[in-house]
């Protein structure tokens, strides 16, 4: 159990230091937002999933399970209407969320996969082992309708009627979200006094 | 030592502005062919609500093409205003002067037609056409080869059966040249993987896999290998097309009866399958390089 923790501690280690590297930051983003944001989908990852597999958690849900289905990906006997439409759907939103942070449409892609996988395998593995099919399906078809659904957004914005212009708030609801200029954990010294905090700054 | 903790800070300053200009700078690719492209003044600023550069020297850095190694700058140019903001051109080799295949991680979406052909130790048949879904996740090595990731989920039916297929494959392309009759490019691909198909029976258990009670779907699994070849093109908005035709053969290794129990799928049932099952898959598609 110990070493399936480190292991995962591991992978977030690693995937805190892809953040500074180029090929998944192409516009140079700040590491520090890079953080942030992936970290923000995490946490509501988690939240979502508490809220909306409650029951399922604490009937299945063990720590045992959480560290050795990590290395159980399997083939999902989910159906296609599971499979394909709601992990695309919400492999849409990591997209568009990463979009509306400004990253690249190539950045985005990769940093929602990168969320999918955190997903599969550090979260999801409490009640079931991760699947082949979400891996792949959820960030590359997610991406895909992320894609046209913010070309719509962005064709409905457009509009000189009010009542269009909100549906492109329907398409790509992060539209409402302002730039993050900063949004961080920070902790700083000042004087003897430490302080921790949560900084979010548009 | 007074230790303070827990300060939660949430500070609203200035929302983004939107950079409604737009720079526009010569091409001149190793080809010597020129173009004109458009790069956003701030290059994160794709969307409304992302950032304005937050200084002169970042924005200047964006502007200039000799940073980003597309040739020199032309400062007599007048700056269009009210075109439409393109994606960032990084600066990365550029394959064949098409400023989309850049030698990096794209992804190719396309929709088509599939039909499959079954054959065990025993008997063979032929499904209907179906629908068919590809995204390949590719990344260009050179102006010759590409290694793909590549998901295809398709539809048919078999004797009123609905069929649903889950290929997650991994392969190389390779540009075999310019066509002589299209304005287009050939390529072949080459992949291996895994299957999933799934038949949705909705019946009393088959005997043979020892199950007494109703089984809603049976899932089978087993390697995939295929070929394929097709062809790229460029249309008049510099977007990439493609079609492709492939060809697989799924070998059908393992076998499960599932039940939906409370909306949860349940293996009832599941045997090796020892038959030699195979099915022949035929996947015709049409589809665009989305980035």
């Amino acid at each position: 159990m110990i070493k399936h923790i480190i292991l995962c501690l591991f992978f977030f280690s690693t995937t805190a230091k892809a953040m500074d590297r180029n090929w998944f930051n192409e516009n140079d983003i700040p590491s520090r937002e890079l953080s942030a944001n992936f970290w923000t989908v995490y946490g509501v990852q988690w939240l979502v999933y508490y809220i909306d597999q409650k029951d399922t958690i604490k009937e299945h849900g063990s720590l045992d399970s959480w560290g050795s289905n990590i290395f159980k990906t399997t083939f999902d006997k989910d159906d296609y209407h599971y499979n394909i439409y709601k992990h695309t759907f919400v492999g849409q939103y990591y997209y568009l969320f990463y979009r509306s942070r400004g990253y690249s449409k190539r950045d985005s892609f990769l940093w929602s996969f990168v969320s999918s996988a955190a997903f599969e395998y550090t979260i999801e593995t409490l009640t079931e082992p991760p699947s082949h099919q979400d891996v792949y399906q959820t960030p590359v078809y997610g991406a895909i309708l992320g894609f046209y659904a913010e070309s719509l957004s962005e064709y409905l914005y457009e509009s000189d009627y009010q009542w269009i212009r909100f549906f492109s708030y329907v398409f790509n609801p992060f539209r409402i979200l302002p730039s993050t200029k900063d949004m961080y954990f920070s902790a700083t010294l000042v004087g003897e006094q430490k302080t921790v905090g949560l900084s979010y700054a548009f | 030592m007074a230790l303070g903790l827990g300060m939660f800070a949430i500070s609203i300053a200035s929302h983004a502005i939107e950079s409604q200009t737009t720079a526009s700078m010569e091409a001149n690719e190793n080809s010597g062919q020129k173009e004109v492209l458009e790069v956003k003044q701030d290059s994160r600023s794709e969307t409304p609500n992302s950032k304005p550069p937050v200084n002169a020297s970042e924005s200047q850095s964006i502007q200039s093409p000799v940073e980003t190694g597309k040739g020199p700058s032309n400062s007599e140019e007048e700056i269009p205003t009210g075109k439409i903001i393109t994606e960032k051109i990084p600066n990365k080799d550029i394959l064949d002067g098409h400023e989309k295949l850049l030698k990096d991680i794209h992804i190719l979406m396309g929709l088509g037609v599939n039909q499959s052909f079954y054959r065990n130790d025993s008997q063979e048949s032929v499904t209907e056409l179906g629908p068919s879904f590809k995204a390949d996740v590719i990344y260009l090595i050179n102006q010759d080869w590409a290694v793909e990731w590549s998901g295809i989920a398709a539809f048919k039916e078999f004797s009123d059966i609905l069929v649903w297929d889950t290929l997650l494959t991994l392969g190389v392309r390779k540009v075999m040249g310019p066509s002589y009759f299209f304005n287009g490019t050939w390529f072949t691909r080459y992949y291996l993987g895994y299957g999933h198909s799934v038949a949705y029976v909705d019946r009393d258990a088959l005997s043979e896999l020892g199950y007494s009670g109703d089984i809603n779907r049976i899932h089978f699994g087993g390697e995939v290998v295929g070929l394929g070849a097709g062809m790229v093109w460029e249309s008049e908005n510099k977007s990439l097309h493609f079609f492709e035709l492939n060809w697989g053969i799924h070998y059908l290794k393992n076998r499960e009866a599932v039940n939906i129990q409370n909306d949860v799928p349940v293996v009832v049932a599941n045997d090796v399958v020892t038959d030699n099952s195979r099915a022949y898959h035929i996947h015709l598609t049409y589809g665009v390089l989305l980035f």
